[in-house]
């Protein structure tokens, strides 16, 4: 089933993302897992901390539903 | 000019006296505050050669042109000093709420010279001012002095101490400010140990004239509209810097058992959900900061109960993996006690960490230390040895001069694990397969720090074995990182949520009337970073390439275990990343900058002293 998700970036990693947008839709196969989605925006999971759906922290192996919205967390990068 | 208080304050202690001078139009023209009048006056005004720890050496003080206006994270104080622990240029901030009261009083620098010859304090109630007796505060801890010094001027005074180990003149000595902010690095409070000078209390009433006052309301107050409206504002606060402990253990880049692994097996124990778990008692922030990262704790054992902001990121690394203490309590314990004798826990940890694998390997006897140990993971024995330290007692006295200084004293190969770049501790990254991460180490001009450049996603997002383009990237950082300190504004608002560089060129416009865009900005960052390099040519013979190189066991001894095992860095890729970053900077084989460089960046008058070094 396709869909469209809701994904957002905090922090310096957002440059890695497609045209360094720090909110965009992303239409994407379900099931899928954060990791899967993060492959397909062809960024490294290891650029991310954290990662929480739905306001929700979720491990990077989580699952998505069609209309969750996910916001992956930049490491803070040392004052 | 707008956005200076318009005044430097210079404060002689051997003759007790002070002199309010104008701040001079030249120096606010070619360099920003903070860091940049820092370097500059630490270039005209220390005599080269001088001893760190003698009369000659001055104390740089001095917040930005930004400072203490509305935008957020404007309240940063640069501190500047010719360095104990690195013989070069030193500098380190602080947050807190200090230094917009510096500006409130009318001060754009303040500059400590001589030696009292006893001790005392420095009291700024704006153009009042006066050397007080510090007899009562001598031998306090930093944190008890703060509170003495509070009760005894009032609420409103904002007051930076040292400790203990600032007394003794441990070249890690740390400034507090504000029961839990430290400027840490660089020994900067061994300077103010040496000139007996234990505290300096400041409360300022003036206004800071902005070029229009209207602009600059409004665009800062879209700097906060912006800042709270980043996605995952709300999730930021919580944990702070700690909670990127579980990441850099992913990464294998965690300092564990004096810096030999990236990965701590036990690092749940002591990551931002057991801080905020079990021993957070709420959040704290630093003047205009809407992001607090200050975490105020408070842990009791029956042993101890203690509060203490903190531990963030970097105590959690250097206490926590760095010497294997496995739970949250015992490290926010370890981090009072070193906040309490005035110790830069980053230097602080490593230097423990240090001694501890000297213990194991037996470079460091049970008989050389009255019979006792000194293990991995034991509290106890990391706070004995602190205590040691900042009293400079028995095998404390080595350690107080850092690790490259004991390891020359033990011997036994201690070298090849003394984990520093020119005499300042590695802090809380391992980079052992980060190149850009380890040339930020091997080249930050203070030694080796973080925040000048912080490289580890650039690694992992443009490939952890590739060296194209990181020596590139690195001095980048190198100039947008330091500029902050210039500005003298906090890096969190733009590292952590993502918050747009442009906003910077506006609002320092609308402060100070200078039409600047982000990379003039950047111009006068390298300027700086250019200038740092020839102070410590100057004044460290023989400074050059040689000073760049990371130890020892970062180029020979393979990661043993972890996401990195296997990894190491090589003479020959070491070698490579310097002869590319040279390159780009400008400056010759040697690292020394070149004729050309020198003028490029306009620091000409540098030449005649630099010259003589490229023979």
């Amino acid at each position: 089933m396709m869909g469209i998700i809701h994904v957002c970036v905090r922090g310096h990693v957002v440059k890695y993302f497609p045209s360094e947008l720090e909110c965009f839709d992303f239409p994407a196969e379900f099931p899928l897992t954060i990791l899967e989605l993060l492959r397909s925006l062809n960024v490294d999971p290891l650029l991310i901390m954290g990662v929480s759906v739905n306001g929700t922290k979720q491990p990077k192996d989580a699952l998505i539903r069609l209309g969750d919205e996910v916001l992956f967390f930049s490491p803070p990068a040392g004052g | 000019m707008n956005g200076y208080a318009g005044n430097i304050l210079r404060v002689n202690l051997t003759r007790r006296t002070h002199r309010i001078e104008p701040l001079d139009s030249d120096l606010a023209r070619d360099f920003i505050g903070g860091r940049g009048f820092v370097a500059k006056l630490l270039w005209d005004e220390v005599p080269p050669g001088a001893d760190p720890l003698g009369p000659d050496n001055k104390i740089i003080i001095s917040p930005g042109p930004l400072t203490g206006t509305f935008l957020p994270g404007a309240g940063k104080l640069e501190w500047g000093a010719k360095s104990p622990a690195t013989g070069g240029y030193g500098d380190s901030n602080i947050g807190g709420h200090i230094a917009p009261e510096v500006k409130y009083a009318g001060f754009d620098a303040i500059i400590i010279e001589g030696q009292a010859s006893e001790p005392v304090y420095l009291y700024i109630n704006d153009f009042d001012i006066e050397l007080r007796s510090a007899s009562h505060l001598w031998g306090q801890g930093a944190l008890r002095t703060e509170a003495m010094l509070k009760e005894e001027l009032g609420e409103k005074y904002q007051i930076c101490t040292i400790g203990p180990a600032g007394e003794n003149k441990v070249l890690f000595a740390c400034i507090s400010h504000d029961f839990g902010r430290q400027a840490g690095r660089t020994g900067i409070a061994a300077v103010m140990g040496s000139k007996n000078l234990k505290a300096m209390a400041v409360h300022g009433t003036k206004t800071i004239p902005v070029a229009d006052p209207a602009a600059s309301l409004e665009i800062g107050k879209q700097m906060f509209a912006a800042c709270f409206n980043k996605p995952g504002f709300v999730e930021w606060t919580p944990q702070g810097t700690a909670g990127v402990t579980d990441w850099v253990n992913e990464v294998g880049a965690f300092p564990t058992r004096n810096f030999t692994s990236g990965f701590f097996p036990k690092y749940k124990n002591i990551n931002g959900e057991a801080l905020i778990s079990r021993i957070k008692v709420t959040d704290k922030a630093c003047y205009a900061c809407p992001i607090p990262c200050g975490k105020y704790s408070r842990v009791r054992k029956p042993q101890y109960d203690v509060h203490v902001e903190g531990p963030e990121y970097e105590t959690i690394a250097l206490i926590g993996g760095n010497t294997e203490i496995d739970n949250i309590e015992d490290v926010a314990y370890a981090n009072y006690i070193q906040d309490e004798f005035g110790l830069d826990s980053i230097s602080g940890g490593n230097v423990v960490g240090f001694a501890m694998e000297c213990f194991e390997k037996g470079i460091i006897r049970s008989e050389d230390i009255g019979g006792r140990t000194l293990n991995f993971g034991s509290v106890e024995d990391f706070v004995w040895l602190s205590e040691e330290i900042a009293y400079r007692r028995g095998i404390g006295n080595i350690l107080a001069d850092g690790v490259k200084k004991a390891s020359l004293a033990f011997g036994g190969g201690s070298e090849r694990f003394a984990i520093q770049v020119k005499g300042l501790e590695w802090s809380g990254y391992e980079a052992r397969h980060a190149p850009a991460m380890m040339l930020s180490y091997m080249t930050a001009d203070v030694g080796a720090h973080h925040n000048r450049s912080w490289a580890i996603t650039f690694d992992v997002a443009t490939g952890r074995d590739k060296l194209e383009g990181k020596a590139k990237r690195v001095t980048e950082l190198q100039h947008i990182r330091p500029l902050f300190d210039m500005l003298c504004l906090c890096r969190l608002q733009w590292v952590e949520l993502g918050f747009e560089l442009d906003w910077y060129p506006k609002i320092f416009q609308a402060v100070t009337g200078q039409a600047r865009t982000w990379d003039d900005l950047l111009a006068f960052s390298e300027r700086v970073w250019n200038l740092t390099r020839c102070y410590s040519l100057r004044e460290i013979p023989g400074f050059g390439r040689s000073a760049d190189y990371p130890p020892a066991r970062f180029m020979e001894e393979p990661i043993p275990d972890g996401p990195t095992a296997g990894k190491y860095m090589p003479r020959k890729v070491i070698d490579r990343l310097l002869d590319e970053y040279y390159a780009i900077r400008g400056w010759d084989q040697k690292g020394i900058p070149t004729s050309t460089q020198l003028c490029k960046v306009g620091i000409d008058f540098a030449e005649a002293t630099i010259a003589p070094l490229r023979v």
